[in-house]
């Protein structure tokens, strides 16, 4: 449900350095088992893996995916991961299957 | 399921900089995917938001179909209650033309485009607030449920009375089904001059943004697709309503929306007349500040 109108600019954040590319997001597609395990302060590894024209990125712990990054910045972050970056994700809070994650540089 | 409706990226700096690209297309899509249901999305997006949506589509499990247009719209919110920003405005840009024929189709008004459908069941969702407009059926008449929220129904039947709207908007437009997204009141549910009231669900946290696409998708898939009855259809679209509003996590378990099923909150039906009477809904929107 998006409507409403108006007009105006919007300050771009400085996400175009691979260095600083970070966002807090909520988990998709969450495996509620693997989340029900996940407390405030664990590190999640992000994975991208490329299909086609996209990318599907993922944050796994322990090796188990916990759920999908589908955040606007999967795009940029994978075009960083392939020129070497390496990016984790902070878990924030976990209430029930819901698990806000900050993603950054590792 | 064809669903068409629009790509945008939503951008809300609070509680945190949020930052994701859904709209109402993209958002039932995946809702309508993650029931299981084979989805298709037909929309309008720049060249720079395509990979994103490929992205979405391959993480969702939905099929495609775009149109380029140069810019993507975004809307960007203060908070998650604020009314947005909309980037290219409303009223600028180009509009595309989107046709096609399917079987059961979820349609969304579009800022971009005009949407010319051939399909046996419509969904309609009319997606504007400002100057809400009838679906206008292409070849011949398909079955159709509308699903509007209070201010576009009050608008589009000139009536402020839900219940006289719908009828009105049904008998208009030829519905079979409408059904009025009323927030905490719940879903009013109108078919043959009948309205039912579906309840809302008393959640811990809300998050409203895109919560009437979901509403919308799960409505669509039970009603279009599976065959239900509106009334249950809708009870179902509450109840998933529910769960993204507290959790904004897509897709939805659909094992929790039949109303047999255990779920984790209570429902509300609040009393239109004591409402309108006595009491008032009050947003407390901070920041508040202490000066002693």
């Amino acid at each position: 449900m998006v409507s409403g109108s108006g007009g105006g600019t919007w300050i771009e954040q400085p996400t175009d350095d691979c260095a600083r590319l970070a966002q807090q997001t909520t988990l998709n597609s969450p495996d509620r088992a693997v989340v029900s395990r996940l407390q405030k302060g664990d590190v999640l590894d992000v994975r991208v893996n490329k299909v086609g024209k996209g990318v599907v990125v993922e944050a796994l712990y322990n090796g188990q995916v916990a759920g999908s990054i589908t955040s606007s910045i999967i795009q940029k972050l994978a075009e960083c991961v392939e020129n070497g970056y390496e990016y984790v994700a902070d878990v924030i809070e976990v209430q029930g299957g819901a698990c806000r994650i900050h993603v950054h540089l590792k | 399921m064809t669903v068409v409706g629009g790509v945008y990226r939503e951008r809300c700096r609070l509680p945190y900089n949020s930052d994701e690209t859904w709209g109402s297309g993209g958002r039932a899509a995946a809702v309508i995917a993650g029931l299981g249901i084979a989805t298709t999305l037909h929309t309008a997006v720049d060249s720079e938001t395509e990979g994103l949506l490929a992205s979405l589509a391959q993480t969702f499990q939905f099929e495609t179909v775009t149109t380029n247009v140069a810019a993507t719209r975004q809307f960007q919110y203060d908070h998650a209650l604020s009314s947005p920003v909309i980037w290219p405005p409303i009223g600028q840009g180009e509009t595309v033309r989107i046709s096609f024929e399917t079987e059961n189709a979820l349609v969304f008004g579009m800022l971009e485009a005009s949407v010319e459908v051939r399909a046996e069941r419509v969904v309609y969702d009319p997606q504007n607030p400002v100057a809400p407009e009838h679906f206008k059926a292409a070849g011949s008449s398909p079955r159709i449920a509308y699903v509007l929220n209070s201010v576009e129904a009050q608008k589009l039947a000139s009536i402020e009375n839900s219940e006289q709207a719908a009828i009105k908007i049904a008998s208009e437009s030829g519905a079979e089904v409408v059904v009025i997204k009323r927030g905490a009141r719940g879903a009013l549910v109108c078919t043959k001059g009948r309205c039912d009231r579906i309840p809302a669900y008393r959640t811990q946290r809300i998050w409203p943004i895109g919560s009437g696409d979901v509403f919308a998708a799960v409505f669509a898939a039970r009603w279009a697709l599976d065959g239900l009855y509106a009334v249950e259809a809708a009870a179902q679209a509450s109840r998933a309503a529910a769960l993204y509003v507290n959790d904004r996590v897509l897709p939805i378990p659909g094992e929790t929306l039949a109303m047999a099923s255990p779920f984790p909150f209570d429902p509300v039906l609040l009393d239109d007349r004591a409402l309108e009477a006595t009491e008032f809904h009050v947003y407390l929107a901070g920041p508040f500040f202490n000066d002693g």
